[in-house]
């Protein structure tokens, strides 16, 4: 038994090293194609004037559609937000996705909601929608909102607003998000601007935590003081400003995150729109739309722009974060007992041969990896079987090289746009030694245990973000504007 | 301070530019020399002639062009370099500057798209007549983004003689060419195109038959409606939708008949929706329609039919 141990171990450290040397090297690359993607980005920007956009009448229309759950806190500012995209033709559509709290009373007196006898039809199949409202006041004449049996996740309460929604494109956000004035005029870019057909476009995301908000507006960015959403922040830039953007130079990207996506509604409607039982919707939506597209043979393209364009609270306790990340990782799982099929199917070009078993092998299956390992190392030591020197060069050769990474994210971040002071931007550095000792094993553990969770079937709900808000609100007074008909 | 020096005390319509014109020594003692100022100033510029127009505009332009500026753009215009080349381009377009014909024929065939693009742009900006022949060779789709810019060319240039659409139509065989052909036909209301326009209904690319559709329908294309009807019962579903939005558009009312009949018998949901639209559309000569409609049919459609009549939904 020792000695079966024993060669086992030995046989597995030479696999992690393997593994650890390839997945370096694609961190390498990525590094290296997302400063490009960036640099690609800026020049076409000085090139590209987004006024354009704002002053052409043949802009496409987006409908902006955001979910609410028990979202009384924020739903206002949220909504007044959206309401002031620099944007010639977009509606926005909120889903009341049956809140218990005051989140509908509080949008219908705000915005002098009525009842209208909506035709509505169920393109999509979603929970019962009870009622639709629009407004009185023609200032809001852009905003409609759904109030709609609870579907118990976020993917029913997309689809009943798809089903509602009149333009050919759609914004899938959170209601917890800010957006930048400026979202739907650099998102849409893409899709007039690319030679493929693009069917969705993302950009980064932060953490708005500890941001100066004023009525849906982010007026100063802060980078958090909560230590657990700091090291989301962190993590956020490097996935978003590294990862995506590397990604988005080879058309390779897997995913588009759920709090900020512009997608072609046509496409995502051939597709079967979101699935209501997926715990990892947006990820399982970009699935679903590259699937359709290599089976119906159409050329397409998913991209990424570097700029920071929505701020997201961040959970700040413990509790809520596992909450998170037990769902990220269950619906990961599901990802890949959905469609097995796809890996390494040439069929599927980058979608089976480069997104999917990348995803499979470097981020699925990293916690068993990473688990198994650190039980190995266990053995190793007390076997007396390490050759220390050499463990301790490579150890801190791996701090060293995640370090790095991290690092390098930061300053391409720094490249795009300055949005944090130098004193902020060095605490963001400074935290990044202690994020792969202090936050990265709390990412592993609820990886494996969401894993577990899925494996064993074991029944959970979306759960709610428990929210603390963007602080006071400055009431708007209602503009009513009169028509004169002459 | 950029405005104070524009306007100065002379006034816009003077005609040409004197050094008394533009007293610009605050921006000389900025360190106008710099290159890092000059990106600055140009950019303040651009931003001036945006927010602006009429004589502030072309004050700022005429300072523009009294500071040399356009010269250096010129010069970059010649470089190797494509990021510089196209960012020289476009600040030319910017700034409504001309540059030499000849060179701008060599840059269309650029390998850079982007250095082809602005050529074009440039080069159609200051073609008074018939500004679209660019167009005529062209051998690759236009970029929607290239669209909007040249459409946006034709909304902003009132002294433009767009030419018959006829010959370009005719020739080309790019449709990105031609989606734009239509979109410039319905913006300029070119009722000798609508013959042309009822030929293309007979295309088999899908995208532009239904563009086609569309602009019959804002053109309200009455010699259309009957072409549009004739060729209803063989379209795919998407452009039977684009036929019953045009014939809404087009708001004739021979053809009232054939939307009740669409809106009662079809099962589509969507089909029973447009339909609605395009009779409300037809009020107040179908007011009698809707009435029996809204008191014979069942609630399903009675829902579609106030969902049309609705001011606060349909509100833009």
């Amino acid at each position: 038994m020792r000695h079966f141990l024993d060669r086992f171990f030995t046989y597995y450290q030479n696999v992690v090293f393997v593994y650890c040397c390839i997945i370096y090297a694609i961190y390498s690359l990525l590094t290296l194609f997302s400063y490009l993607s960036i640099l690609a980005n800026i020049r076409k920007s000085k090139i590209r004037e987004n006024l354009l956009l704002i002053k052409s009448s043949l802009t496409p229309g987006i409908s902006i559609i955001a979910a609410a759950f028990n979202e009384e806190l924020n739903i206002l500012s949220n909504v007044r937000s959206l309401l002031t995209m620099n944007y010639p033709s977009f509606e926005v559509i909120i889903v009341n996705d049956g809140s218990t709290d005051r989140t509908l009373k509080k949008l219908i007196k705000e915005f002098e909601l009525t009842e209208v006898e909506f035709a509505y039809h169920y393109f999509i199949p979603c929970k019962t929608v009870a009622r639709i409202f629009k407004s009185k006041n023609a200032a809001f004449s852009n905003l409609l909102v759904i109030d709609k049996l609870n579907g118990g996740c976020k993917a029913d309460a997309i689809n009943a607003g798809l089903n509602a929604a009149s333009c050919g494109y759609f914004l899938n956000t959170d209601v917890d998000c800010i957006l930048d004035k400026d979202t739907l005029v650099q998102l849409i870019q893409p899709f007039m601007d690319d030679k493929k057909r693009v069917i969705a476009t993302g950009a980064t995301l932060r953490m708005a935590n500890s941001c100066v908000i004023d009525s849906g507006v982010l007026v100063n960015a802060k980078v958090p003081r909560n230590l657990l959403a700091l090291f989301q922040e962190i993590e956020y830039i490097r996935s978003f400003v590294l990862g995506k953007m590397g990604w988005n130079l080879v058309n390779s990207i897997p995913n588009v995150s759920g709090g900020l996506g512009l997608f072609d509604k046509e496409i995502v409607i051939k597709a079967g729109g979101y699935d209501a039982k997926s715990f990892g919707e947006d990820m399982d939506m970009l699935m679903r739309i590259s699937k359709y597209m290599c089976d119906t043979k159409q050329e397409y393209a998913i991209r990424y722009i570097p700029q920071s364009l929505c701020w997201t609270e961040g959970p700040e306790t413990l509790k809520i974060f596992k909450r998170q990340r037990l769902r990220w990782a269950r619906g990961l799982y599901q990802i890949f007992s959905t469609y097995y099929k796809l890996l390494f199917n040439p069929k599927y070009k980058t979608l089976g041969m480069i997104v999917l078993p990348y995803n499979f092998i470097f981020e699925f299956c990293a916690p068993f990896i990473e688990f198994l390992g650190i039980i190995c190392y266990i053995y190793l030591i007390a076997s007396h079987l390490v050759n220390w020197p050499f463990a301790i060069i490579l150890l801190v050769f791996v701090y060293s090289f995640s370090i790095l990474i991290t690092l390098l994210a930061i300053v391409w971040d720094q490249l795009i746009i300055r949005r944090y002071s130098l004193k902020e931007v060095f605490r963001l550095c400074l935290f990044a030694f202690l994020e792969p000792i202090l936050y990265h094993p709390l990412v592993v553990i609820f990886s494996l245990w969401g894993y577990g969770n899925q494996l064993l079937k074991i029944k959970s709900n979306w759960g709610h973000m428990e929210r603390k808000g963007f602080g006071n609100s400055t009431k708007m007074e209602p503009v009513t504007i009169h028509s004169t008909i002459v | 301070m950029l405005l104070g020096i524009a306007m100065g005390d002379e006034p816009a319509e003077s005609a040409a530019i004197t050094k008394k014109r533009f007293d610009a020594r605050p921006l000389y003692l900025l360190g106008l020399s710099s290159s890092a100022v000059k990106k600055i100033l140009v950019n303040e510029m651009f931003n001036y002639r945006n927010y602006f127009s009429g004589s502030i505009a072309e004050r700022i332009r005429r300072l523009y062009i009294y500071l040399s500026l356009d010269k250096e753009a010129r010069r970059r215009a010649h470089s190797k370099n494509w990021e510089v080349c196209a960012n020289a381009l476009s600040e030319l377009f910017k700034m409504d500057v001309e540059i030499d014909q000849a060179y701008l024929m060599q840059l269309i065939t650029n390998h850079n798209r982007y250095i082809r693009e602005f050529a074009r742009l440039l080069l159609m900006k200051f073609t008074k007549e018939d500004p679209l022949q660019f167009l005529r060779e062209l051998n690759e789709p236009l970029s929607q983004w290239q669209e909007f810019e040249i459409f946006l060319l034709f909304q902003q240039k009132t002294d433009y003689t767009l030419g018959s659409l006829e010959g370009l139509l005719s020739l080309t065989k790019e449709s990105s060419v031609v989606s734009l052909c239509l979109k410039l036909a319905v913006f300029f209301n070119q009722k000798e195109a609508i013959p042309l326009l009822i030929d293309l209904l007979l295309t088999p690319d899908l995208k532009l038959r239904a563009q086609t559709i569309n602009a019959l329908g804002k053109m309200e294309a009455d010699t259309g409606a009957k072409h549009l009807v004739n060729i209803y019962p063989e379209q795919p579903h998407e452009i039977r939708l684009k036929i019953l939005t045009a014939l809404g558009n087009i708001r004739n009312t021979q053809y009232l008949a054939f939307l009740e009949k669409e809106f009662l018998n079809s099962e589509d949901f969507e089909i029973k929706k447009i339909a609605s639209d395009a009779i409300i559309k037809l009020y107040p000569i179908s007011s009698g329609t809707i009435e029996t409609l809204m008191e014979n049919t069942d609630k399903r459609n009675q829902k579609i039919l106030h969902h049309s009549m609705d001011p606060l939904i349909n509100a833009e």
